[in-house]
C-alpha cells in the first residue's frame, strides 16, 4: 500500500486536520455530556446526580410530605383503639383460612 | 488534491485509534473539563433547560440543541491550546501513515 506522507501537506492543511480532530474530540464530550443528562432524567436521579443545588421542587415536583404514621384503617398498628381495620377486614376471606 | 487530503485524514484517523491516541486524548479532555469547571457550568444550564422544557418532556435533541453550543463555547483556551498541542505533536510523530 502506498505510504501517505503528512510532510507534503502545507502548515495551513496540517493544522486545518488538526483543529477537525479537536472539534470531533470536543462534539464527543458534549454529546456525551448530553447523554448522560438524558439518561439520567429518564431513569428518575437526574435530581440526585446533576442538581446538587436546589430540591426536586425546582422541577416542578412536589416533595413528599412526612406526615408521621400512616393513619389509615389496614396501616394501623394492632391494640390501637378506633384505628383498627373494619370488621370485615379483620379475617381473611373463608377461602384463605 | 482536495482527495489526497481526505485520504489523509481519513488515515489520521485510524492511526489516532489503532494507537490508542484518541482514547487519551478523549480521556485527558474529559478530566481537563471536569478540573476546570465546565461540567458544573453545563450542570447549571441543564438544569435551566429542563426546567424549561419540563422533566418528563425533555428529549435527547432537546438536550443536544441546548446543550452541545453551550458545551463548545464554555472549553477555556488553555484547555483548547493543550489539546492541539498533543495532536499536532501526535500528527508530527506519524509523519509517514
Amino acid at each position: 500500500m502506498e505510504e501517505i506522507s503528512l510532510a507534503n501537506l502545507d502548515t495551513n492543511k496540517l493544522e486545518a486536520i488538526a483543529q477537525e480532530i479537536y472539534v470531533d474530540l470536543i462534539e464527543d464530550s458534549c454529546l456525551g455530556f448530553c447523554f448522560e443528562v438524558h439518561r439520567a432524567v429518564k431513569c428518575g436521579y437526574f435530581y440526585l446526580e446533576f442538581a446538587e443545588t436546589g430540591s426536586v421542587k425546582d422541577f416542578g415536583i412536589q416533595p413528599v410530605e412526612d406526615k408521621g404514621a400512616c393513619r389509615l384503617p389496614l396501616c394501623s398498628l394492632p391494640g390501637e383503639p378506633g384505628n383498627g381495620p373494619a370488621q370485615e377486614l379483620q379475617r381473611s376471606p373463608p377461602e384463605f383460612q | 488534491m482536495r482527495r489526497d487530503v481526505q485520504i489523509l485524514r481519513a488515515a489520521i484517523n485510524q492511526k489516532l485509534i489503532e494507537t490508542g491516541e484518541r482514547e487519551r486524548l478523549k480521556e485527558l479532555l474529559r478530566a481537563k473539563l471536569i478540573e476546570c469547571g465546565w461540567k458544573d457550568q453545563l450542570k447549571a444550564h441543564c438544569k435551566e433547560v429542563i426546567k424549561e422544557k419540563g422533566l418528563e418532556h425533555v428529549t435527547v435533541d432537546d438536550l443536544v440543541a441546548e446543550i452541545t453550543p453551550k458545551g463548545r463555547a464554555l472549553v477555556p483556551d488553555s484547555v483548547k491550546k493543550e489539546l492541539l498541542q498533543r495532536i499536532r505533536t501526535f500528527l508530527a510523530q506519524h509523519a509517514s501513515l
